[in-house]
């Protein structure tokens, strides 16, 4: 029935829709300026940034997998970004079809999801997310995971705690560039370098973090992360006329991967 | 031939655009009207976002938001609003604001303007009412 209804959209858009720049004006500079950066439209989600990897080769995702899953942690911030990155790592999962460890993961998820006290709120996608990957239907794994974050962030919201939203993201975000990093370091092309330009993103995160309250923003890790933001955002803002040299792009990895070993490690 | 899945397909939208009055059932009304027709991109291998864009239009002047678009994806930004008698604009500007040349479609109260960015970065997505009437509007964002 829907699919009927979305088919009959479909023909019908094919018959209204124009190429055009339509002679529409520039913006003003005011305009420009207040443009809203929202969270869940502006930051590319984990799918999007492999999509446009996955179009430049045939990259070998796995290969990318975390060999140990991150230490058991009892802090909420600290939970809340390690969340982050296992949701980065299921999209990791599903780009590379691996059913077993879109499964384990999800369990990881459920775990962390736990400790924030948020079971619940997962464990409906819990099931889909099984069910997606034993029917490899892997986009709609993708969008499954993306509803994860949003629904798991909206409970965070719903219960005072959009400091953790703020976290699970800047996780999510962080391994997600730290994947496309690494696959870039190990196959590096100017191409690739290309799509791994995200101006404005650690700006958008370093702000929020410094929004935080005190007892976050001085935990050990959070702060590690908030000093080293800056240099991330700095390479993935370069020139699109200058994309990243290999060299430009070790060091992004790098900084990346420090950052998810801060994140991960065992509390102090 | 296609004129009974077209009527169809203007049915369906039809039923998603009549909103209620209350704010809260307009934003949801608009999330609706915009999945809706965010669902034809669907079918051609798009993913959709699950967060989308809900407001109200400034007067006279376009709601912007600036997104992060990647180089080799494709992308289509849907808006509906509520405001059945309403002409709603989708457009896509550089992170300057210089306009980009975009596939655009616009049938009232639903607009949408696909793109494929050359280079990655910023890009401002403005979302504006033919009329400068602050309306209520959805923002959806699909990719592939």
């Amino acid at each position: 029935m829907f699919r009927s209804a979305c088919v009959s959209t479909l023909l019908a858009l094919a018959a209204c829709v124009c190429t055009v720049a339509d002679g529409a004006q520039p913006l003003a500079e005011d305009q420009v300026r207040g443009a809203e950066f929202l969270d869940g439209l502006s930051v590319p989600a984990p799918g999007e940034l492999f999509a446009a990897f996955g179009k430049i080769g045939k990259p070998d995702w796995a290969a990318f997998f975390r060999k140990q899953p991150p230490a058991p942690h009892t802090s909420r911030p600290l939970i809340a970004l390690n969340l982050g990155t296992r949701i980065a790592d299921g999209f990791l999962a599903a780009e590379a079809q691996d059913r077993q460890q879109v499964k384990n993961i999800s369990m990881e998820i459920k775990v962390l999801a736990k400790s924030l006290g948020l079971e619940q709120e997962f464990m409906a996608r819990s099931n889909s997310i099984a069910d997606f990957a034993d029917n490899r239907r892997w986009d709609a794994l993708d969008e499954e995971l993306d509803a994860v974050q949003s629904e798991l962030a909206a409970a965070m919201t719903a219960r005072s705690d959009a400091e953790l939203v703020t976290l699970m993201s800047l996780g999510c975000w962080l391994r997600s560039v730290d994947i496309a990093a690494a696959l870039l370091a190990t196959e590096y092309t100017p191409e690739g370098a290309k799509v791994l330009r995200l101006p404005a993103v650690a700006d958008f995160f370093a702000t929020r973090l410094d929004a935080l309250p005190a007892k976050i923003k001085t935990l050990p890790a959070i702060a590690e992360i908030r000093r080293r933001l800056p240099a991330l955002g700095a390479t993935l803002s370069l020139p699109a006329a200058t994309p990243a040299s290999a060299e430009t792009v070790a060091g992004i990895h790098d900084l990346t991967a420090a950052m998810i070993r801060i994140i991960s490690a065992p509390e102090k | 031939m296609i004129r009974i899945p077209l009527i169809a397909s203007f049915l369906v939208l039809e039923i998603a655009l009549a909103a209620g009055p209350a704010s809260s059932d307009a934003a949801v009304t608009c999330r609706r009207a915009a999945l809706e027709l965010a669902g034809a991109w669907a079918n051609d291998g798009f993913r959709t976002r699950e967060n989308t864009w809900t407001a109200t239009l400034p007067a006279g002047k376009p709601a912007l938001a600036r997104v992060n678009l990647l180089a080799g994806n494709r992308y289509w930004f849907t808006a509906a609003t509520n405001a059945a008698s309403t002409t709603l604009a989708v457009e896509i500007f550089t992170a300057s604001g210089t306009p980009v040349a975009a596939e655009t479609h616009r049938d009232g109260p639903l607009a949408a303007a696909g793109f494929s960015p050359a280079e990655s970065g910023a890009y401002l997505i403005a979302v504006s009412e033919a009329h400068g009437t602050p309306v209520p509007f959805c923002l959806v964002h699909s990719y592939k």
